[in-house]
């Protein structure tokens, strides 16, 4: 069984290798194809790998500086003392990066959003200089996620596309000449965040390469357009140039195709497109994994719950879901498990929680279910906010890269509640992330507001969160899911819903009022 | 008599301000924690609680104070609510808070208590056999082994004793599995009667 999330990566993950060969020193230009598919190296990453894990401490400078420069320049933009490049007040998707790696060679791309700009494919690039240092470089397709979605990836080659290099001291966008070759990757199996490209289990048929070209970057405010090069310096804007053998990267631009090769080995930048919907993790399969009943069975477990609560059990109760990890399944392209257990908890004073985790030696808590009583009423009749915050702590000590063998999408918190307008009946709710820094983002908003300051201690704190929430839960008591989602929006999370043997995904009509319902298949 | 009329034209002007500054909003809707917001016991629902209780058994001993204070100043609102204390005796172990003031250093009191629910909102799976009144809820904390319970508190008679109902609910908590399980609660879990001796 393929899995459904990895099929729709996929059609992202047929990859354009971009290699952009900055050629400041001479006129010469090439244009020669390359194969990389033994040599590079793709895995999935987050600026947190970079900020914590020392292998990355080469660029951590260069994010950081720039991620802190992006930030004033955003603060400075809402004071209005500074007026600068106001198309560039973005931000990034910390979460889901992609490192490149071709022996001495690194990038590492993420994708930027705008916040009042139609969804436009974007990213940054951070990739390494062979003087050393990185060289940071904005991307911007001229495609939407919708027209991707629609067209595929090769509709890049039909599009403009424009780049922007990152000064670092003058803080703005210079133009340079660079050359771009576009890398499409053919048939891929399994997701980048799978692990390496080469080695290991992960099987891709390889890149290959559509066209190279060479072009001037315009700099400054959103021009960055590409002009004709002839070698000259001057910024260019907006011109876009046709490519003799086919639009590069998208960029039109001037093309220099064919001629001279290059004998200097520039500065390269490789990257490939990182699109929003297509690295959001689809938690459907795992959901829907959950209930099978040679695994995880969780059918089981509710009906236990039921029990308890048509008993009206005084405390919250848990299963913590667990499996262990036996090998590889070749065929479906992701690891094999056995021994699905589940811990149970009861919140008396005998023991505390919900189990969550990852440890080298024993089962992976990846997903748990846990009851809410009739005694918190429809302050109870979703999760509480405490229980987004828990699984924003059970992601982030489960997510990928741990060995890749919990996938990002397998990681979720389940909830059994009365329902809100009859407590004895119930509902079952999963909750899962589609965006880590954004769930990390709010819920620490949410834990700073100096509203809640009179709190020191994080339990007392996260009870009268709870509690706030609880009141809006109970007077939307109507119309609870619509709120939830309203509320939460931005938390980068995803709420589904138990119908029958069917995980449902819901999600909130136009109107913001009403909940439209989407079968995980 | 115009030093006066000064006077009383600045009252009432201060007043006027300070009146438009706050908005008074009934405790019993629920505490928005809004800024400038007065959530008020405009029904004075929380007096009936006020009191000593305890409980006096062969596996624990329990006593609880409870004290209604007002306007309570929080980070950018204001709430009336229930504040407290307690002892609890069980297995030699005395955790004895009453003769300890309720706030010091900057801690907020044991027992809060600021939630007050409806009649129909659940008291017939908390306590069928308590009065067919308001009932209410709030925190308590276990110091002995840093824990926090929600407390439940409904009214009840016990052969014609006036009294409490106490229900304590300990809310799971995320528990990595690298790390070693916190100290279980101290306090008792579960509902147990009190009855009013002050």
């Amino acid at each position: 069984m393929k899995i459904k999330s990895i099929k729709f990566l996929d059609k992202i993950l047929i990859c354009v290798l971009i290699i952009m060969y900055s050629c400041h020193q001479d006129d010469s230009y090439y244009h020669t194809e390359k194969d990389f598919s033994t040599e590079v190296r793709v895995r999935k990453i987050t600026f947190n790998d970079i900020i914590y894990k020392p292998e990355h401490s080469r660029v951590q400078r260069y994010v950081l500086e720039f991620k802190n420069n992006v930030s004033k320049i955003r603060s400075q933009n809402t004071q209005g003392k500074f007026v600068y490049n106001e198309d560039y007040d973005f931000y990034i998707d910390e979460e889901n990066g992609l490192f490149i790696e071709k022996e001495d060679y690194y990038s590492y791309t993420f994708r930027v959003k705008r916040p009042q700009s139609e969804e436009k494919l974007e990213n940054v690039v951070f990739a390494s200089k062979p003087e050393g240092g990185f060289e940071t470089t904005i991307i911007t397709y001229d495609i939407t996620y919708d027209e991707l979605e629609q067209y595929g990836i090769h509709e890049i080659q039909n599009r403009d596309v424009k780049y922007y290099s990152y000064d670092y001291q003058s803080r703005e966008f210079l133009p340079s000449l660079v050359c771009v070759e576009v890398w499409t990757f053919q048939d891929a199996q399994y997701p980048i965040n799978e692990g390496n490209v080469t080695g290991g289990p992960i099987v891709y048929e390889g890149w290959s390469l559509l066209t190279m070209d060479c072009t001037w970057v315009g700099g400054g405010a959103g021009s960055g357009g590409n002009g004709t090069s002839s070698g000259g310096n001057g910024t260019s804007s907006g011109g876009n140039g046709t490519s003799s053998g086919g639009s590069s990267g998208g960029g039109g631009s001037s093309n220099n195709s064919g001629g001279s090769t290059s004998n200097n080995n520039p500065p390269k930048i490789i990257t490939t497109p990182i699109g929003k919907p297509e690295n959001s993790p689809d938690p459907c399969p795992s959901l829907t994994r959950l209930l099978n009943p040679d695994e995880q069975n969780l059918q089981h477990y509710i009906d236990e719950l039921a029990i308890l609560h048509q008993q009206n059990i005084g405390n919250e109760v848990s299963y913590s879901f667990s499996k262990e990890k036996t090998g590889w399944d070749d065929e479906n392209n992701r690891y094999t498990f056995n021994n699905y257990n589940a811990h149970y908890n009861i919140g008396t004073d005998i023991s505390v929680g919900i189990t969550g985790g990852f440890s080298n030696s024993g089962p992976i808590y990846y997903s748990s279910i846990h009851l809410h009583t009739k005694l918190h009423g429809a302050a109870g009749s979703i999760f509480s906010w405490g229980d987004i915050k828990y699984l924003k702590e059970l992601y982030d000590s489960l997510k990928a890269p741990q060995d890749y063998v919990v996938l990002n999408n397998d990681i979720s918190t389940l909830v059994f509640v009365p329902d809100p307008l009859n407590t004895n009946n119930y509902n079952v709710y999963a909750l899962a992330v589609n965006n880590f820094t954004h769930l990390m983002n709010e819920i620490n908003n949410e834990f700073e507001n100096p509203k809640w300051s009179d709190f020191s201690d994080e339990r007392e704190r996260t009870l009268k969160i709870n509690d706030y929430y609880g009141t809006k839960y109970e007077e939307n008591k109507d119309n609870l899911e619509a709120y939830f989602l309203n509320k939460f929006s931005n938390y980068g999370i995803s709420l589904f819903k138990l119908e029958g043997n069917q995980w449902k995904k819901l999600l909130l009509s136009s109107d913001g009022q009403s909940i439209t319902k989407k079968t995980c298949n | 008599m115009k030093k006066t009329a000064i006077l009383f034209i600045v009252f009432f002007f201060v007043t006027l301000i300070s009146n438009a500054q706050i908005n008074l909003k009934p405790l019993e809707s629920g505490v928005g924690a809004e800024t400038n917001t007065y959530y008020k016991d405009i029904n004075n629902v929380l007096n009936g609680f006020e009191g000593t209780y305890e409980y006096n058994g062969p596996d624990f001993y329990f006593k609880i104070k409870l004290v209604k204070t007002t306007m309570k100043a929080r980070s950018v609102y204001w709430l009336d609510m229930l504040e407290g204390t307690y002892q609890y005796v069980k297995n030699g172990i005395d955790a004895n808070y009453l003769n300890i003031p309720f706030h010091n250093n900057n801690n907020n009191a044991r027992i809060m208590i600021n939630r007050i629910r409806k009649i129909d909102d659940g008291l017939q799976y908390f306590c069928p056999n308590c009065l067919t009144e308001k009932w209410i809820e709030g925190s308590i904390k276990d110091y002995v082994h840093n824990r926090l319970a929600i407390l439940y508190i409904a009214k009840r008679i016990v052969n014609g004793e006036e009294g409490l109902q106490l229900g304590f609910l300990f809310p799971l908590e995320g528990q990595n599995v690298n790390d070693p399980e916190p100290a279980p609660a101290h306090l008792p879990s579960g509902e147990f009667f009190v009855k009013k001796i002050n």
